[in-house]
């Protein structure tokens, strides 16, 4: 199940246009004791399975994803969801998309600058751990297709799933 | 003659602010009240993020009318219950608090399931489809608000893995 979910929502993120970052990410990052993972473009690329020309087209413009948790789970951990959530919503950003049961909670959200440009931050709470999704640069959405190279099983490899389960 | 354009305006705000209340303040309230219970899941999504999915370039005609359906809804809301040993004394009180302006449109009665669909509609206009269901121990609510066609919503309930919404495609037959 927290593998189709997570590797749904980065999915979901990898269709938004562009992430940058908000004061709430930024002291995450900071003070975030847990996973701390970043998918540079390079990374990305390898990932291309069948070496699909239009994927890279569609990365291009990707600078990185970023995946962030904290180290502790429990009670902590669902204050520091929760801190994330009012952080990121007090910055205006507006909540275009949620899912929320016991286990797994994941608050997607968009700010749009006055020049129409979009920031899009994902805040999660799974496993009993907090975390976050950021993303900067942008994809090319005419080569959306291209998404079908992407290599699930190296994905999976790369991400902190198993280790997630571990804890 | 100002004042009373002043007035009238005022009057018409206050009338359709109570119209709009009226209508999300059947349902809405369990979408709130049981999103914290352990046993159940809430899943939102803005009329922003359909417009994104629009965007997906389609170049199957069926996938295509599947995202235009998408691409003309305002928002959605869902709300699962699963191992609700009361799931059908809550879908009896739930199904009947649709707001008055809503019409039913279908009902599906089996053993141990029951489903009924709910309509607004406005001048041969929907504007949102609301679910209410049990099965077994599991209960689901589902609001779709938007410009909704009816033919395309019944395409959509058969890619959409949620129990009861399948029942939908009749109404596209």
């Amino acid at each position: 199940m927290i593998k189709q979910f997570s590797i749904f929502i980065l999915a979901m993120i990898m269709t938004l246009a562009l992430f940058s970052q908000s004061r709430t990410v930024q002291n995450f990052i900071e003070t975030a004791d847990g996973y701390n993972l970043y998918l540079y473009q390079s990374l990305i690329r390898v990932l291309n399975q069948d070496e699909n020309p239009d994927f890279n087209m569609l990365i291009r413009d990707l600078d990185h994803l970023r995946f962030l948790s904290t180290d502790s789970i429990g009670t902590t951990a669902k204050a520091t969801f929760s801190d994330l959530d009012k952080g990121i919503q007090g910055e205006g950003f507006e909540s275009i998309m949620s899912f929320d049961n016991k286990d797994y909670k994941c608050h997607i959200y968009e700010l749009e600058d006055r020049s129409g440009q979009s920031s899009w931050v994902a805040t999660l709470f799974i496993e009993g751990r907090a975390g976050l999704i950021e993303m900067k640069g942008s994809v090319d959405m005419k080569y959306l297709h291209a998404f079908s190279s992407l290599n699930m099983d190296k994905l999976k490899d790369v991400l902190p799933i198993e280790e997630l389960k571990d804890n | 003659m100002k004042l009373t354009t002043i007035l009238t305006f005022f009057v018409l705000t206050v009338c359709f602010t109570i119209e709009m209340v009226a209508q999300s303040s059947g349902v809405d309230r369990y979408f709130e009240d049981y999103k914290e219970d352990d046993r159940f899941s809430l899943i939102t999504v803005s009329g922003r993020m359909f417009s994104i999915f629009a965007e997906f370039d389609m170049n199957d005609p069926a996938e295509k009318h599947l995202v235009d359906a998408i691409s003309k809804l305002k928002g959605m809301k869902m709300l699962i219950g699963s191992d609700v040993l009361e799931a059908r004394g809550i879908y009896d009180e739930i199904v009947q608090k649709p707001a008055s302006s809503m019409e039913e449109l279908m009902s599906v009665r089996d053993s141990g399931q029951e489903f009924q669909f709910f309509i607004t509609e406005d001048d041969g206009t929907i504007s949102e489809l609301l679910m209410i269901g049990y099965q077994s121990e599991n209960v689901m609510i589902l609001s779709l608000v938007g410009d909704l066609d009816l033919q395309q919503i019944a395409a959509l309930s058969q890619k959409m893995a949620l129990n009861g919404f399948e029942h939908f495609n009749h109404v596209g037959q």
